[in-house]
């Protein structure tokens, strides 16, 4: 036979999918800038110039470094106690990294187990589980999470939790259709032909396959936990003082923006910079599924 | 009647590529008014590029050079497209609009390149889909193409291609989607109309048979280039180039046959099995249709014996498997597997006794394993053996089936589908059942890889005392390797026998239809005088 072997065009068949990953620029700008992010929320403690909580009353509000009246060593200027700027955005940055993956693992946990069983065991369990997706997401999440957090108090611990148990339903959505395709699958027919157990065709024969789209689901919903993070630490309901999480700096610095600009516009801008990236990776991975589609 | 005129069509050195692929390298074809060239080959040999290069109508990635190709009158073919060149695509459930009626769809086509009244696109529809044999051309006009099945959709495609009167067809594979039966009656309308209209024909197919039927000439395609071309009569009895004698040599025929003794006891029984299915529809809000997929279906199945299932698509075939390998359960009747009855095993048990390899070898390995650990599950589940001695056997199963070692490794993307298929067969093994059930296992894969697992499974069997079941749609497939042969029809076995017997003298008329649309390719007739002949 003189036909082609395949094998030998694709010889570990890797998939042409990551290689269009590389040759696409916003995720590659998205994640090198969301790398950046986690490996400064990792290595805070060494990169930052201060201690991020010692207060200096005679190095109040000092300027970041373009301005004249700044102060040497302290690179994006002070706070209205005198703790260096710097060092505060960059364990900021433990925060909403912190917040964002634990509040994706929670509902990812939850939203792909109930869609996953949603869609492979249909009926009544189908339907009892579309319409616990079906209330959640008649739930406006921002006002449940600040009356939950109003009555038992904040800290991160508990705003993780509230945000957690919250943004499960996208996932759940797409894991209930995604499963319903690749239930009548030959290989999950041929896997029950097989005498495999219910336990392993879900997770070793449907998991594996519906990763592509949940992945992105994540990505818009850790972008979307990191938002909620800071507007309720805004509020004054999520992260407490003197923890410096970057919704907090924004509201403790909002008295202060008319004469201290940087004092709001610096925490902004890592809120934007990071949601940005994080939804910039997510649709590079959008952009590449569909075009293998 | 033929006059040596220009050509209705003449391309010469026509080039695709696409991104690194060279999809169609440099290749010439003539068309006749009145005749029909078939373009055959197998997947991925570029006849399908090369029909849409010729409609301009190539992906946007796509490069197309030619040094000439032209149409008779000296345009581009694709500058005449739906007026004087038209074309017919390979699959009639998506190739028409289905949120516009047929009758929208035909008019559409008219009135965009002759302009006229709607009376008068109206009325030239309603003559083609006559034409066509459209049953009921009134009511169809007013139908949406869901409501229709794949032959009726596939003629009204036709009708469309018609509806200018086009010199120039270009039919792509129009008939593969379709059962034995439609095709043939596909064909003869095919036929007639080029009588009829004078229409040059361009048909690209990959069956021979249908090559044998229709095609005054031929042109075989392989790896973007034409390999042998000539008049269909030689090129079919005299092959030059290896590459098209080797797909001759692919076309199912009778094996030697073997002497089958029967010896009345089974390892696979099914008494009286019937299903029928609720299904949403019928008047009123609770009203329930059902739906009988099977009825009163008995068989037997020995020890290394070969037992064929042929029927057309929705006669309950698969219904039929899906039972018998435990994925779902009968409403009437019973299953034995070994003496035992099926339904009292759990399914674990009964997937030691019996195994099935499905239709699409591109659906039915998970995508997310390598072949190593796909083939690793049954050998977990169904044996006691430690890593090492999975391993080993991984080995043995991949050589049983003859594939070279390195796949073991490879994922089943990386796999072509005779590959694919032939790891989906060594996972059926992997327990060592009694039984292999097949469902349709050749029907994706091209003719030569077809012939090469055809070729598989009878070895298996021999070596193995391996029983199996053959389900498909092709006659001529069955024929070729099994012992005993079971027609359905609407659910039901309407005949039963050895399959020599079936053939020869097959008695209901329902299997005289399957077998009259079998496309042979005459074989015993001397070099010179081979015809293709439907009946």
């Amino acid at each position: 036979m003189s036909a082609i072997d395949p094998l030998a065009a694709n010889p570990s068949g890797a998939r042409p999918s990551e290689r269009a990953m590389r040759r696409h620029l916003g995720f590659m700008i998205g994640a090198t800038v969301v790398i950046a992010f986690v490996l400064l929320a990792i290595f805070a403690p060494l990169v930052s110039p201060h201690d991020p909580f010692e207060q200096n009353l005679l190095l109040r509000l000092k300027p970041p470094f373009w301005h004249t009246e700044s102060q040497p060593g302290y690179w994006l200027g002070t706070d209205q106690l005198g703790r260096d700027y710097l060092s505060r955005l960059i364990y900021g940055t433990r925060i909403s990294i912190a917040l964002g993956f634990g509040a994706i693992l929670i509902s990812g946990l939850i939203g792909i187990t109930l869609g996953v069983v949603a869609g492979y065991f249909g009926g009544w369990i189908d339907t009892a589980i579309s319409t616990l997706i079906t209330t959640r997401l008649s739930l406006p999440v921002v006002l449940i999470a600040l009356a939950v957090v109003a009555i038992v108090g904040g800290s991160l611990t508990v705003v993780l939790l509230v945000i957690g148990l919250l943004l499960w339903d996208q996932f759940a959505v797409v894991a209930r259709t995604t499963t319903l395709k690749l239930r009548s699958a030959e290989y999950v027919s041929a896997a029950r032909a097989m005498g495999a157990s219910r336990a392993h065709i879900l997770v070793q024969e449907i998991l594996p396959n519906i990763r592509a789209p949940l992945i992105v689901v994540a990505t818009v919903e850790m972008a979307n936990a990191v938002l909620i993070e800071a507007a309720l630490s805004f509020l004054g309901l999520g992260v407490q003082a003197p923890l410096p999480s970057w919704g907090l700096m924004l509201s403790e610095g909002k008295n202060f923006m008319f004469f201290s600009p940087w004092i709001i516009t610096l925490p902004g801008l890592c809120l934007f910079a990071l949601t940005l990236a994080i939804n910039l990776m997510g649709d590079g991975l959008r952009d590449v599924q569909e075009a293998r589609r | 009647m033929m006059q040596e005129t220009l050509p209705l069509l003449s391309v010469r050195g026509l080039d695709v590529q696409i991104d690194e692929t060279h999809a169609v390298r440099g290749i010439d074809l003539t068309v006749k008014r009145g005749q029909t060239l078939a373009l055959v080959g197998e997947s991925g040999s570029g006849k399908s590029m090369t029909a849409l290069a010729l409609m301009g109508l190539t992906p946007p990635a796509a490069r197309v050079s030619a040094q000439e190709l032209c149409f008779e009158t000296g345009a581009h073919p694709a500058t005449l497209r739906g007026e004087r060149v038209a074309m017919v695509f390979q699959e009639p459930m998506t190739a028409l609009n289905p949120v516009f009626t047929i009758g929208d769809q035909l008019r559409a086509v008219f009135r965009h390149h002759r302009g006229g009244t709607a009376a008068m696109a109206r009325a030239r529809a309603l003559e083609l889909l006559e034409r066509v044999g459209v049953r009921e051309p009134e009511n169809r006009l007013r139908h949406y193409p869901h409501m229709m099945s794949g032959g009726q959709r596939q003629r009204v495609l036709i009708a469309m291609a018609l509806m200018c009167s086009p010199d120039l067809l270009i039919a792509d594979e129009p008939t593969t989607a379709l059962d034995v039966t439609t095709q043939a009656k596909l064909l003869d309308l095919l036929v007639d109309l080029q009588r009829e209209l004078g229409l040059g024909i361009l048909f690209i197919t990959h069956d021979l048979g249908v090559v044998a039927k229709i095609a005054d000439d031929v042109a075989v395609m392989k790896e973007g280039q034409i390999v042998e071309t000539g008049p269909a009569r030689s090129v079919l009895s005299a092959p030059n180039h290896p590459y098209t004698q080797n797909l001759l040599d692919s076309l199912p025929r009778p094996m030697e046959p073997v002497t089958f003794a029967q010896s009345g006891s089974a390892v696979l029984q099914a008494d009286s099995l019937g299903q029928v299915y609720d299904v949403q529809g019928g008047a009123g809000l609770f009203a329930r249709k059902t739906f009988r997929a099977l009825s009163n279906v008995s068989l037997h199945l020995e020890q290394s014996e070969i037992l064929g299932v042929v029927g057309e698509s929705g006669c309950g075939k698969s219904t039929l498997a899906r039972i018998l390998i435990g994925l779902d359960s009968a409403t009437e009747g019973r299953v034995e597997v070994c003496g035992d009855d099926a339904s009292a095993l759990p399914q674990r048990q009964l997937a030691r006794r019996i195994q099935p390899v499905f239709q699409d070898p591109f659906g039915s390995l998970n995508p997310a394993w390598s072949v190593g650990r796909i083939l690793e599950l049954p050998l977990k589940l169904h044996t006691n053996l430690d890593a090492v001695a999975r391993s080993a056997r991984i080995d043995v199963l991949i050589a049983d089936v003859g594939l070279p070692e390195r796949v073991r490794q490879a994922s089943p993307r990386a796999l072509s589908g005779g590959q694919r298929q032939r790891v989906a067969i060594a996972r059926a093994l992997a327990a060592n059942p009694q039984v292999v059930v097949c469902d349709e296992p050749t029907s994706a894969l091209d003719v030569s890889v077809q012939a090469q697992i055809l070729k598989l499974l009878r070895a298996l069997r021999d070596e193995k005392e391996l029983s199996i079941l053959f389900i498909s749609h092709d006659l001529a497939v069955v024929e070729n390797l099994c012992d005993r042969v079971l027609v359905m029809d609407a659910g039901q076995i309407i005949e039963e026998g050895p399959a020599d017997q079936i053939f020869a003298t097959p008695r209901h008329p329902k299997t005289r239809a399957l077998k009259e649309a079998v496309l042979e390719v005459e074989w015993d007739t001397p070099v010179t005088g081979l015809v293709g002949h439907l009946r």
